[in-house]
């Protein structure tokens, strides 16, 4: 069954039809009259109104609602006064009053108020109650085969598939469509449009092309009833809930320019915000649409349950359950508030009340998997995996057609590992809605990862890109397990069951496996036992070092495991970063000074803000390093047996204020104060050193945007002028490099140094110290500042392979040994650091290590492809390993037949048997 | 600088023609003696590419100076230096004006060149009418093929190393030519293909067979390569592709195949630098039993690179087998040459 398309004769004529209509029918009340009221004549001749009906529904529709009060209230016995009136009240949060109004008004005949009360009813959770008045209007009215009742027939439908009379909901929305498809040369107005498109909409389940269709429809309706939101709020939802986040946000712009007022299109805005966050993770402007559409109706229920989301993923589940429970004290029955206590019942452990919710929804909405979705969404957000594919599973038998639920059980068995049942599953959800777009994205991930190589070693599985496995496997592999053996010395934590590490080469294919998680890192995310990560060859050498980042995740695989995935983001991130800089250094970036300076730096209670709902850009990054300046802090001060403590509290369900005070002993605000004393120790007077010169100390002094009209001397000048001011001592040391004039600019480098000791970044003055102490032939200087800059910003390849150069230069092969593997650890990808190491490990008599380095360079794709399958041959030659040397050899000799190298150790290995 | 098919990859050609069934006196590919190498520097436009345009031609200059036959190098440049070294080999010896490169190109003819390599390095542009850009009157790809066509029916390599190059594939393509560009024709962005050609020519790892002898598809495919894999590295969208015609259709391979009729069978014969004393034809103090043994080890190669294209039809075990066969045979010639060559010197 299909809507009929508009270019049908039958869409032809309803088009031509109502045209007249909009010409005839002034909106003399929003919403339009609906069905079984026919345009008449009163409809157009309420001159009598105060102000006129015209200025009256104008100003609901402008979202004036004081003004559309007055009016309405002034003229209430008029025709449409009272529908327009409830509106405003229901727009407005006053259903009661709403209610009250239409209630008043009813008479003979076949009303419109019956719908309008029923919709009401439906928005604050009256199920029975609409059903009943939607019963009588169809009775009243007669039903939609007869070309009447189709929007009430709609609301039952929906109604009855929530209520879980499955098959008379679905027989009764086809019979919508019948109606609209069939009837003869009946016009229909836009709600009747809408009402098709609401009936295509829940049916595209088993025709996805009726997804399409209620789209068209709902265009058609917004051409006749070019006033009307609804229309245009449907698409948004429809598109919203497929992840076209593009199109939703046309209509729900529609919407607000009309109304800047409207509460469910500000709703909507609210719920677009949510989802350009999920995606983009950092950055973007302040988010109030939810804080307008509550503003104008508190009590709207879908905003109320959003807001507890918001909290929930700030971790304030104490202001999470004031506000679900008076959501849910002023409409006890809305199934959205319902559902936002249930989550919070749920991640506060509060198993009875659980239960209690959930039946009191089942009483009324026995086949709407809202509530289960939403314990899935809300067990999801906070990392409970398992969780929400148990709550999926439990929406899939409430609603066994719900693609929503499908994608979450999909999903989620992804993130558990489940490679096959969650493809199975997604495959599914496909087929019933293949116009969702994150589904679509990771079926065509999972198809990409077939052509992955997939190889096991207990405990872990590695799912590589196959060019690329044979490069990274082994270093992959050694730091996975070094990282393991580390977390289990230090935690104590063995993991369970198989660690599942993908490593993906396009940036893109990553971003699809990590979408709907707020607040991930840049590079890698952690599920609990499955990992996922960017490839080095994702990024540009120099700017990510992913062996850090695989250390990073590995952490969090502790810290979840330990606490059953209860520790909070920011916690995790924070010691996952502490680990990280540990291991691997790292330093203060320019976004943290300026964060510190400006005091942006969140208490310690609210960090978690700074992960899921960043409010500027850089806060996510600055976050992280804050937080785990904390728990290096709690390490140093306390102990790291106390951090183990803490992770346990997390473990039994305290929220951070709680842990701190039982762990430590001492409350939040005095551990801020604590935290904020060692940053203004380590990075108190770099920070205000950037203040002091105004803003031009602000920019980034990677490209400082020296003045143009200022030569070297004016630049040294005014870093003479503040010597503190870190950004404007590396211009000058730039100005002096460029001049020549080496010496002046490692005095200005040094005294960069000295204003901001613990600079990280690829543009800190240690990089440039080191060059200009190489070319003042001060080899030891040179070194030190390498060391001093890779151990701010490890990521740092060329550097690594120049501080290798030094030693081996020196006679250090074991230290230039080391600084290469430092450079592979930065970005593996290319022979080079593989050569030289290699080299190294010959010179040291390392033979395995010369092995692994010199397939790593055959394996990175160097040009020369012969002497590199016979540098690999010698390799195994020298480590004893005849029968791999040999098949090295003949392949070298197979491109390169008269190589003589080559052919002289195929005759020693056959010498030597 | 040998033009011509000496020893293993003589022995190749056989092989490859046999396989491809075209005769093995279809082509001749030049003689024994050495081509001029001629490396024009354009315009730079700037003193910064100016000075780089010059250096690289002197790298290119260089690598062809130290090739155990070294080649007759001439470089012209956008301005002569004031203070050159008299017995400086690479010092450019003219203006890069289109009259001095033409005088060039007819001077290699008249001094018997047996083949021609012209380098031009510098901005080209794209367009209705193409030009590299020269003191003077740009040169255009017509212009060009003129001058090309003074030199007769001698082998001739041009490696345009400019943006904008494929522009001039249609027009210098023909029979006998090997034409290298280091974009498409409407790739107008400055290019990195020179640095990845001069270190092809610089170093070992361009020599992909090891026979001491780079091919100019050896040359092509590593600063192919090395361009792409750059831009991968810093993850930019790539915009130089380089070309290369030798079928003499005028139309450039991204990446030249070898196989009969189409691109890269011509530009695998034809040597641009022989590296090592191995790679000389015929100019080798060598005895005549040495000679006979080289002869002997290269035919055996060449059956080995026989072996290598029927490989897909055979038993992997057989294979490797009949492989190892005749790789202990080379290197038994192979130690015994070498023996031979240091009892003799």
């Amino acid at each position: 069954m299909r809507v009929r398309p508009r270019g049908s004769a039958r869409a032809a004529g309803t088009l031509l039809a109502l045209t007249p209509l909009l010409v005839s029918v002034p909106a003399a009340a929003w919403p339009a009259p609906p069905e079984g009221s026919r345009p008449q004549a009163e409809d157009s001749a309420p001159e009598r109104w105060p102000g006129g009906p015209d200025l009256a529904a104008a100003a609901l529709r402008a979202g004036s609602y004081e003004e559309a009060e007055d009016a309405y209230r002034a003229a209430l016995s008029e025709p449409g006064a009272r529908l327009g009136l409830a509106e405003t009240l229901r727009l407005t949060g006053r259903y009661r009053e709403a209610l009250e109004v239409l209630e008043r008004g009813a008479g003979a005949g076949p009303p419109p108020e019956l719908v309008a009360r029923a919709a009401i009813h439906l928005e604050i959770g009256e199920g029975e109650a609409a059903e009943n008045l939607l019963r009588e209007h169809i009775e009243r009215a007669g039903p939609a085969s007869e070309g009447n009742s189709l929007e009430a027939e709609t609301l039952l439908g929906l109604l009855e598939l929530r209520r879980g009379k499955r098959a008379a909901g679905l027989a009764r929305l086809d019979g919508v469509i019948d109606a609209y498809n069939t009837l003869p040369g009946g016009v229909f107005r836009a709600r009747e449009l809408v009402a098709a498109g609401r009936a295509a909409a829940a049916l595209g389940f088993r025709n996805p092309g009726l997804f399409r269709d209620a789209l068209r429809v709902f265009d058609e309706a917004a051409v006749l009833d070019p006033g009307d939101p609804l229309p245009h709020l449907l698409a948004a939802e429809l598109l919203l809930d497929k992840f076209n986040t593009a199109e939703a946000a046309e209509s729900i712009t529609t919407v607000l320019r009309n109304n800047p007022g409207h509460p469910r299109g500000l709703f909507l805005a609210a719920r677009l915000q949510e989802r350009a966050a999920a995606v983009l993770a950092d950055g973007g402007e302040p988010t109030d649409a939810l804080a307008q559409s509550l503003a104008v109706n508190p009590d709207y229920p879908p905003a109320r349950a959003l807001e507890v989301q918001r909290l929930l993923e700030q971790d304030r589940d104490q202001d999470a359950e004031r506000r679900a429970v008076a959501a849910v004290s002023a409409l006890p029955d809305a199934p959205e508030t319902l559902a936002a206590l249930a989550a919070v019942r749920l991640l506060g452990g509060e198993d009875a009340e659980l239960l209690e919710l959930e039946a009191r929804h089942l009483r009324n909405w026995p086949g709407d998997p809202l509530l289960d979705l939403s314990l899935a969404s809300a067990a999801e957000r906070r990392r409970w995996y398992r969780e929400a594919a148990q709550r999926s599973r439990a929406a899939l038998r409430r609603s066994p057609d719900s693609a929503a639920a499908l994608r979450l059980l999909g999903l989620n068995l992804l993130r558990l590992g489940d490679i096959g049942e969650g493809r199975s599953v997604l495959e599914d959800a496909f087929r019933r809605d293949p116009f969702d777009a994150l589904v679509k994205n990771t079926l065509d991930l999972l198809d990409e990862l077939d052509g992955f190589t997939s190889v096991r070693s207990p405990p872990f599985e590695f799912v590589l890109p196959a060019d690329e496995a044979e490069v990274l496997r082994p270093y992959v592999e050694a730091l996975s397990r070094e990282a393991v053996d580390s977390f289990r010395n230090r935690y104590g934590y063995e993991p369970s069951g198989t660690l599942r590490i993908e490593i993906y080469d396009r940036s893109a294919d990553f971003s699809v496996r990590t979408v709907g998680i707020p607040g991930i890192g840049a590079h890698g995310v952690c599920f609990g036992n499955v990992i996922a990560m960017e490839s080095p060859s994702a990024r540009e050498v120099g700017t990510y070092h992913w062996a850090s980042t695989l250390w990073h995740e590995l952490a969090h695989v502790a810290a979840m495991g330990l606490t059953d995935n209860r520790v909070p983001r920011w916690f995790t991130e924070g010691l996952s970063l502490l680990e990280e800089r540990w291991r691997f250094g790292d330093g203060a970036a320019l976004p943290f000074y300026l964060a510190l300076r400006d005091g942006k730096l969140l208490d310690i209670p609210h960090l978690d803000e700074g992960f899921v709902r960043p409010t500027w850009p850089g806060q996510v990054a600055v976050s992280y390093f804050h937080a785990s300046l904390v728990l290096e802090h709690v390490e140093r001060e306390y102990g790291f047996a106390k951090i183990l403590a803490m992770l346990e509290g997390y473990r039994q369900g305290m929220d951070t204020p709680r842990v701190i005070e039982d762990v430590l002993g001492v409350t939040p605000e005095a551990l801020d104060e604590a935290v904020d004393a060692l940053l203004e120790a380590r990075f108190g007077s770099t920070a205000r050193g950037l203040q002091e010169s105004g803003p031009e100390g602000q920019g980034t002094p990677v490209h400082p945007p020296l003045p143009a009209d200022r030569g070297v001397e004016a630049l040294v000048a005014r870093a003479d002028a503040a010597p503190a001011n870190f950004a404007l001592q590396i211009q000058a040391g730039i100005a002096l490099q460029e001049a020549g004039r080496n010496a002046e600019a490692i005095e200005r480098f040094e005294r960069a140094a000295e204003a901001a000791p613990g600079y990280g970044g690829p543009d800190g003055p240690y990089r440039y110290l080191s060059r200009l102490y190489a070319d003042a032939d001060e080899p030891d200087l040179a070194r030190l500042s390498l060391h001093d800059h890779l151990k701010r910003f490890p990521a740092a390849y060329d550097e690594w392979l120049r501080l290798a150069a030094l030693y081996a230069g020196d006679g250090k092969p074991r230290e230039a040994g080391a600084a290469l593997t430092s450079a592979i650890e930065a970005y593996p990808m290319l022979p080079e650091p593989h050569e030289r190491l290699a080299e190294a490990a010959a010179a040291q008599g390392l033979a395995a290590l010369e092995v692994r380095e010199r397939q790593a360079a055959l394996a990175s794709g160097t040009p020369d492809r012969a002497g590199a399958l016979y540098a690999l041959a010698l390799a195994h030659f020298r480590a004893g390993d005849r029968t791999a040397a040999r098949r090295r050899v003949l392949e070298a000799l197979e491109i390169a037949p008269t190589f003589d190298p080559a052919l002289r150790l195929l005759l020693d290995l056959r010498r030597e048997g | 600088m040998s033009d011509g098919p000496p020893r293993r990859a003589g022995a190749a050609l056989v092989a490859l023609l046999a396989l491809v069934g075209v005769g093995a006196g279809a082509t001749g590919d030049g003689s024994g003696d050495v081509p001029a190498l001629v490396i024009v520097a354009g315009v730079g436009g700037t003193p910064e590419y100016r000075e780089r345009f010059s250096g690289w031609a002197r790298d290119v200059c260089g690598a062809g100076l130290r090739a155990p036959a070294p080649a007759r190098v001439r470089v012209l440049v956008e301005r002569l230096p004031g203070d050159g070294e008299a017995d400086d080999p690479c010092a450019p010896v003219a203006r890069s004006t289109q009259e001095e490169l033409a005088r060039e190109i007819e001077a290699a003819r008249g001094a018997g060149a047996a083949g021609l390599v012209l380098v031009l390095i510098g901005h080209g542009s794209a367009g209705g009418s193409p030009r590299f850009q020269l003191p003077g009157p740009d040169l255009s790809p017509e212009r060009l093929d003129e001058m090309l066509d003074a030199f007769g029916s001698g082998p001739v390599t041009v490696a345009h190393l400019g943006s904008a190059a494929g522009a001039f594939v249609p027009a210098l393509a023909g029979p006998g030519r090997v034409v290298l560009a280091a974009t498409r024709a409407n790739e107008t962005n400055e290019t990195r293909f020179p640095r990845h050609f001069i270190a092809a020519l610089d170093g070992d790892e361009g020599d992909r067979n090891k026979d001491g002898r780079l091919s100019v598809l050896e040359v092509f495919d590593f600063a192919r390569r090395g361009v792409e894999r750059e831009y991968e590295q810093e993850g930019l969208l790539r915009t130089e592709h380089a070309l290369l015609d030798d079928n003499g259709d005028g139309v450039g391979s991204l990446e030249p195949e070898m196989a009969a009729g189409t691109d890269g069978v011509l530009a695998a014969r034809r040597a641009l630098l022989i590296r090592s004393t191995e790679g000389l034809a015929e100019a080798s103090a060598d005895t005549p039993e040495i000679r006979r043994l080289v002869a002997e080890r290269d035919a055996l190669a060449a059956r080995v690179d026989a072996l290598r294209e029927a490989r897909e039809g055979m038993e992997e075990e057989a294979y490797l087998a009949e492989l190892e066969t005749l790789l202990l045979q080379i290197a038994e010639l192979a130690e015994r040459i070498a023996a031979l060559r240091e009892e003799g010197g």
